[in-house]
């Protein structure tokens, strides 16, 4: 069984459909990449995906389970939120953050051990911000703190990872950090990655498929089925282009005080 | 002044301080870290208008206080929990209304009632033994909840995506969360007066912001800040003969004040 299916799945905000017949599947191993306009529900996808948010129509399953069970399997999943701003006073340090990944594995009353205890610091040191982990959280740079999620999101060796916009808003170094950390983790690892993104590009080579959300429409396939012109202008408009350099594909936008 | 011990009345307000000085802070964390504080203030109100009701048709107070507290916030939970209203704009509305009601009770009641304003400015000397045992009660449940699930409550406060993510019921944490801050504010409400109660709730746990970088720290911290507040204020109200509500949430200003000089915030 593939490791995720969402099959015709329909999530709305009151009477108005945010995803409608929503039908993809992830199998072992891919790397997706989930895009589109603001507000086409991307988020909503990820928080159906976990269990947050309850579908009104249609079936997924995450690792053989329907999330809307009380699935064991849902602790398995390593999940990075959308950012958020976190009050610089914030009394948690980077450490205390990441530790709250290993909660939902250890369910209630027990506390972190020796070995969540050293697998913090571990995954601290392997997003690359060994010697820091007793900062502030709410001190780090926004890029810092992306990457901290993302170590919180490793805690206890999740067998998918889902990532909601990891990249945004944050500086063009930064940015390069925490693409190079997310895809070290899935070379090195293999699970499952699903990844919103405006920011394609740099994980072309690594997509094994993509979810293109639209407003009242999605395409899913492969990124020669997705990554062309007149499928990206269906949901961006006519601005998109898709360039090929050296063999390997690009999506731009067109300056448009020279089309 | 340490002979006044001998008087129960005065042991028995001593120990109203110290456990109200534990309380309110403890509950105060949970409150400015979720930004519901200002909740405190609207409950403190409520329960105010239940103790009038109660003199009013001559019923105990303290029942009128705990029937408006909760029916109040469990309405204000549900109704922001379905995105009727925010919990700010929710307790301003109810805040203003039940004032509004606990004037018109107290009009109705015609005599003068002392009995009214103990609980409105806070009348340590008059705590009964029941006051102190359902305070002791709360104090200790409260701290057995904090205790068992300070790990759901920490990651709560984090972040209540991630809560939700991990499957935390995070909206009966909430409600628990705001039941015990309706309970507190109302066993609190003798000891240190309505109008005063918001101040040992967010003090002692705004001051302790401003000096901890980790939650438990904060914790212990506003603790600390509540008992040196509370039995300092009680001293001082002996020996000066002054309301010991006020004197408590004066020197819990002053304690503010200085960890703001000492932040490194
Ligand atoms: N809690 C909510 N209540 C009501 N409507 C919501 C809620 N959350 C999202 N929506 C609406 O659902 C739509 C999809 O939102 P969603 O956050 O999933 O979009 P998104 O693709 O993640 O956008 P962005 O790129 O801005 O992150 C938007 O129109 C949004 O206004
Ligand atoms: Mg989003």
């Amino acid at each position: 069984m593939a490791e995720i299916i969402f099959n015709e799945v329909t999530v709305s905000y009151g009477d108005s459909p945010v995803l409608k017949d929503l039908t993809f599947v992830v199998e072992k191993e891919e790397f997706v990449i989930i895009m589109g306009p603001n507000g086409t529900g991307k988020t909503t996808l990820v928080k159906t995906l976990l269990g947050v948010k309850k579908p009104d129509k249609g079936l997924v399953y995450v690792l053989g389970c329907p999330v809307q069970k009380v699935c064991p399997h849902r602790k398995k999943i390593g999940y990075v939120p959308q950012f958020q701003s976190i009050d610089p006073d914030f009394p948690a340090t980077l450490y205390d953050v990441v530790l709250t990944g290993s909660y939902a594995n250890l369910g209630y009353v027990k506390l972190p051990g020796k070995e969540e205890k050293e697998e913090a610091l571990r995954l601290i040191e392997e997003v690359g911000l060994k010697g820091m982990e007793n900062h502030p959280f709410g001190r780090l740079s926004g890029g810092q703190q992306r990457r901290g999620l993302i170590a919180r999101a490793l805690m206890g060796s999740p067998r998918i990872l889902v990532l909601d916009e990891p990249t945004a808003g944050v500086d063009l170094a930064s940015q390069n950090q925490v693409r190079s950390t997310i895809q070290e983790i899935y070379k090195r690892t293999r699970i499952p990655v699903l990844l919103v993104t405006h920011d394609i590009n740099p994980f072309l080579s690594l997509v094994t498929k993509i979810v293109l959300l639209g407003y009242g429409k999605h395409f899913v396939g492969g990124k020669e089925d997705i990554i062309r012109e007149e499928i990206l202008r269906e949901v961006y408009g006519e601005y998109v282009r898709v360039i090929e350099v050296a063999g390997r594909k690009y999506v731009m936008t067109r300056d448009y005080h020279y089309a | 002044m340490l002979e006044l011990f001998a008087l129960s009345v005065i042991r028995k307000a001593f120990v109203a301080s110290v456990l109200v000085g534990l309380l309110l802070p403890l509950v105060g964390n949970f409150a400015l870290m979720t930004r519901t504080a200002f909740l405190g203030a609207g409950i403190a109100h409520i329960a105010f208008a239940g103790v009038a009701f109660g003199i009013m048709l001559s019923f105990s107070p303290l029942l009128g206080a705990f029937l408006f507290a909760l029916l109040s916030v469990a309405f204000i939970w549900y109704a922001e929990k379905r995105n009727w209203i925010t919990y700010d704009v929710g307790m301003s509305i109810l805040f203003s209304f039940f004032m509004a009601l606990a004037i018109l009770f107290l009009g109705l009641t015609k005599q003068y009632s002392g009995e009214a304003m103990s609980y409105l400015f806070g009348s340590v000397l008059t705590v009964s033994t029941v006051d102190i045992i359902l305070l002791f009660i709360t104090v200790l449940l409260f701290s057995i909840f904090v205790g068992v699930f300070y790990k759901e409550l920490f990651h709560i406060i984090l972040s209540r995506d991630l809560a939700l993510a991990s499957g935390l019921p995070v909206d009966t944490f909430t409600f628990l969360m705001l039941l015990f801050m309706t309970i507190s504010v109302v066993v609190s409400m003798k000891a240190v007066g309505a109008l005063l109660v918001f101040g040992l709730l967010v003090m002692p746990s705004a001051a302790a912001y401003r000096l901890a970088f980790r939650f438990h720290r904060m914790i212990l911290l506003s603790l600390v800040f509540g008992l040196i507040s509370s039995i300092a204020g009680f001293f001082i109200s002996l020996t000066l003969d002054i309301p010991s509500g006020a004197a408590i949430v004066i020197i819990a200003f002053l304690l503010l004040i200085i960890s703001f000089i000492f932040s490194r915030k």
